[in-house]
């Protein structure tokens, strides 16, 4: 099948009667791209990737690859196994009544392939996931790690010009995971093709992606690198996802731009805080808040346990209540209450001395911090 | 999936079959209806010329309809108690506990709904009737539960094992009884298992007709054995007056398949067996 | 961590059940056994019998009968239910009153639907009236007291069992299976001969088994439907006879045991065919 050089999905929409579990959903995917949809179970990420399958059709919007239209939500419709896409499913969906040889050998066989170009490739893959040995076995015989290398070879075989992952590490145990984590990439990248891989786990989502899609009740979120949606989110939502746990109304003070550099002045249940962030790193943001960061408009100030520290700093200092305290080895989790309606949970240095119900002193870095749009997404 | 309005190969079979199989199971149920309340119905004439109740009074004249229907109601309500004083016990057995030998047994308690009933029916009979039980109520009750345990342990073994075996444990900290634990927990929490498994013996041994046939006598017919026998007697017989009898079988099985679905279904045993395998 | 002794309260529960099936069903099959062997109240072991069973031109034009009936019967369900629980695989619509019709047949029990079916296949029932309304035949012939009728009724019976059993192994595949299949390049029919069907294998082998048995044993509709002392002798009807009346229990035991050694014959025949056709489908699970 040809290599496209972009997947492009134009106000895809997708319903079930009433039921609208994806909204103009709008996304181009690049020739060798590694793009994750990341949500939470309900979010819809499924449902995309099976409409991009064929699995399932489209309500209304288009998709296509390059020039040719494969789902226009009517009478275009290219189904699933004439779009030459591979997929992997989360319970890897083997056949359980072939061996591992053929399984893989499945996707050349039904397309009439002589024999020993079957062979020949089946070797080739089963070479690549680490599978030597195992050709003659029943999918019942493997463990869990190696079904889903069988899952991968099959699909990878009839040479996909995109492969689906629908959470296919989530049956594995923390360990392996990791381990399949780094060798789907491996593949990934010798298969030089685009891949989408659906997740609702953040940090898989950022350590596999080169475009990650946040997305929530039908609707993307945020579309952006890891770093852009892990620095940068554009709001409540993505930042919560991220791990920005501390989230408080504010209110903005005061705006000042030198050198390319905005410092806000915010105030926070009574705290002043100054934040510092380069002009134009977070457009979605800025444009949110209309371009212009006006005095008294109400935002949301984010922050991240890991940001703050214990102690006192030039900016941005608070005495928290301590409510309690978790060991975690590398750091310590601190919960407390700063004012009444603003919790804060830190990070700091496990060696910290803290009292319970006593207070400490906590502090944040200025560009550590991020200015939120208080317009509610839906 | 995809081409839903296309109608595929398995889809024109579906709806073919399905409709010649019920458009001749209906005709068939609604001729027997007619026919009972027609008085005359002429050859090759759609309907019967007129419509009275002749053969229900004629039905009644050769039928003690009193005494079929108590000896059918009698012969079921026995089976069905004793099947499920048999039965339960031993599911619960099956379900939760492990002992030497239990696959053997498993596979006795398979066989009588597998093997149809003719096969050790007539057996059966014949020991029935070496021991003087045979034409007996009791005859008739004990070939009636041969199948009946069987089927009821089918039923109600996936209902006990969806009980967790921590509720056992928990109930036994708490200080429960062994019977306790039956009558206090398990019970309650199988019940509908057990109704089900109730309904369904019981619209079961109403129309099981082979065994009863083999071993009743004159005083313990059921109402299918009647039925069998009306046709099948040397004498003379109206089919009229056949089919009204055979419209008070039918009402009385199918008001009991009724409340039965209601409790669950009656195929369910069957995945069942497959599983079993 | 289990253990699998037998504890007072294992037997107090279970044996009941097991007694009471041993004395009404185990041993009525080893009496009968018994009485096959022997003739008359004499106990001397003989296969008389059984030489007689196999010499006997009537008993083998009943086996011969039996079968014809049969095995048409069973393949007719099989092959007609595959395609339709492979179509209900998930779900249908009404599918609850679809399944009450279906089992209404089985509720009610092979004799009212045998009685139903003398006035509605006769020669002036409604189904002849109608075809011959139709234009299908000219002269109305009624199909019953012959072997038509038993076909019939038996497969009345035996459709929506073989049906349910089939549906029980459909929906037991996982639908990933079938997604996975069209995603790696299958048409639907491949999907059908190379994933679905090898899958649906063993539930077909179970319909067919209990499908067969039960039509083999076929005895209430061959005698109110069929002519059973000739072209429809069955037998079933045969060791009936000869048990009440020719009150020869010795031979009515022999022709049941023959019936049930030739049942596991068929059914053995048929896993052999299997496992030559489908060598290493044997470890299929479900999903």
């Amino acid at each position: 099948m040809k290599v496209f050089n972009q997947l492009i999905m134009k106000d895809m929409c997708k319903s079930f009667g009433n039921l609208h579990v994806l909204k103009d959903f709008n996304l181009t995917i690049n020739r060798g791209e590694f793009v994750t949809f990341l949500g939470p179970s309900g979010c819809g990420k499924s449902t995309a990737l099976n409409c991009i399958s064929g699995l399932l059709n489209i309500t209304s919007g288009v998709i296509q690859v390059d020039d040719e239209v494969l789902d226009n939500g009517g009478k275009v419709f290219v189904s699933p196994e004439k779009r030459g896409f591979g997929i992997i499913f989360q319970n890897y969906a083997l056949f359980p009544h072939m061996t591992v040889f053929d399984n893989i050998a499945f996707s050349l066989s039904v397309a009439h392939r002589p024999k020993d170009e079957i062979q020949k490739k089946v070797s080739e893959v089963i070479r690549m996931v680490h599978l030597e040995g195992q050709e003659n076995k029943f999918p019942s015989q493997l463990s869990g790690g190696q079904q889903q290398r069988v899952a991968i070879a099959r699909s990878v075989v009839m040479e996909p010009r995109l492969l689906l992952l629908d959470e296919p590490l989530s049956n594995l145990d923390t360990k392996l995971r990791t381990e399949m984590r780094y060798e789907l990439k491996q593949i990934h990248n010798q298969l030089e093709r685009a891949s989408i891989y659906v997740t609702h786990d953040q940090s898989e989502a950022l350590a596999l992606s080169d475009k990650i899609v946040i997305m929530k009740l039908g609707k993307v979120q945020q579309i952006g690198t890891p770093k852009q949606v892990f620095l940068f989110p554009a709001n409540r939502f993505v930042a919560d996802f991220m791990g920005y746990k501390n989230i408080w109304n504010a209110k903005i003070i005061a705006v000042e731009e030198t050198d390319g550099i905005r410092k806000i002045q915010v105030e926070s249940y009574g705290i002043s805080f100054v934040v510092h962030s380069t002009i134009g790193e977070n457009k979605i943001v800025e444009e949110a808040l209309l371009g212009s960061f006006q005095k008294g408009t109400d935002v949301l100030l984010a922050s991240r346990p890991d940001d703050i520290s214990a102690g006192i700093g030039q900016f941005n200092n608070m005495t928290a209540i301590v409510e309690g305290t978790e060991y975690l080895g590398t750091s310590m989790q601190v919960t407390g209450m700063v004012r009444d309606g603003m919790p804060i949970q830190a990070r700091i240095e496990p060696e910290t001395l803290v009292a319970a119900k006593g207070t400490i002193s906590l502090t944040i870095p200025p560009d550590k911090l991020i200015v939120l749009p208080k317009v509610e997404e839906e | 999936m995809s081409n839903q309005k296309k109608l595929s190969f398995s889809g024109i079979i579906f709806y073919v079959v399905n409709v010649i199989y019920m458009l001749n199971v209906f005709g068939i149920l609604l001729s027997v209806l007619v026919n009972a309340f027609g008085i005359q119905w002429p050859n090759g004439a759609w309907l019967p010329d007129e419509f009275g109740l002749k053969w229900w009074e004629y039905c009644a004249s050769h039928h003690d309809l009193k005494q079929l229907l108590f000896m059918t109601m009698l012969v079921t309500v026995i089976t069905v108690i004793l099947s499920v004083l048999l039965a339960y016990p031993a599911a619960f057995i099956m379900a939760k506990r492990d002992f030497v030998g239990k696959r053997l047994i498993n596979g006795l308690f398979l066989l009588p709904v597998i093997i149809p009933p003719i096969c050790y029916g007539l057996p059966l009979a014949t020991v029935l009737y070496k021991v003087n039980l045979a034409t007996t109520l009791a005859g008739v009750v004990i070939a009636n539960m041969v199948p009946t345990v069987s089927y009821m342990i089918l039923v109600i073994l996936p209902f006990i094992e969806q009980v967790g075996d921590n509720v056992e444990s928990a109930s036994r900290m708490l200080g429960a009884s062994r019977l306790q634990y039956f009558t206090r927990i398990l019970i309650p929490l199988t019940f509908p298992g057990l109704m089900s498994a109730i309904m369904l013996s019981i619209v079961r041994v109403i129309s099981m007709f082979e065994l009863t046939f083999l071993v009743s006598g004159a005083k313990t017919q059921t109402l299918v054995v009647a039925l069998f026998a009306d046709v099948n007697a040397p004498g003379y017989r109206p089919i009229q007056m056949i089919d009204a009898l055979a419209v008070i079988f039918f009402i009385v099985t199918v008001i009991l398949f009724m409340i039965s679905m209601k409790f669950g279904s009656p195929t369910s045993v069957y995945s069942q067996i497959g599983n079993e395998k | 961590m289990k253990n699998r002794g037998w504890s007072l309260e294992t037997a107090a529960m279970v044996l009941p059940a097991v007694l009471f099936l041993i004395v009404v069903f185990i041993y009525p099959f080893i009496y009968a056994l018994k009485m096959s062997f022997t003739i008359g109240d004499e106990g001397t072991v003989t296969f008389a019998n059984y030489i007689r069973f196999f010499q006997d031109s009537v008993e083998m034009k009943t086996v011969w009968n039996t079968l014809v009936i049969s095995v048409p019967v069973t393949i007719l369900t099989i092959v007609l239910a595959v395609p339709i629980a492979y179509y209900m695989r998930n779900g249908i619509r009404h599918e609850k009153l679809v399944t009450f019709f279906l089992m209404i047949p089985m509720t009610l029990g092979v004799v009212l639907i045998a009685e139903g079916m003398i006035t509605y296949f006769g020669r002036n029932g409604w189904l002849m009236l109608i075809l011959e309304r139709l234009g299908f035949i000219h002269e109305r012939t009624g199909l019953i007291h012959n072997y038509w009728g038993v076909v019939i009724s038996l497969f009345i019976q035996s459709f929506p069992m073989g049906l349910t059993i089939l549906i029980g192994y459909t929906r037991g595949i996982h639908p990933s299976l079938e997604r996975a299949s069209r995603m790696l390049g299958a048409t639907k029919s491949q999907t059908f001969w190379k994933v679905i069907f090898p899958l649906m294998m063993p539930g077909i082998l179970i319909a067919f088994c209990l499908n067969f048995t039960s039509a083999f044993s076929v005895f209430t509709s061959a005698i109110m439907l069929g002519q059973a002392t000739s072209t429809t002798r069955v037998m079933a009807y045969s060791a009936y006879i000869t048990a009440y009346e020719y009150f020869d229990y010795n031979f009515s035991s022999t022709i049941c045991i023959m019936m049930v050694i030739i049942q596991f014959i068929l059914i053995g025949i048929v896993f052999a065919l299997r496992n030559k056709l489908y060598k290493g489908a044997s470890s299929v699970g479900k999903g």
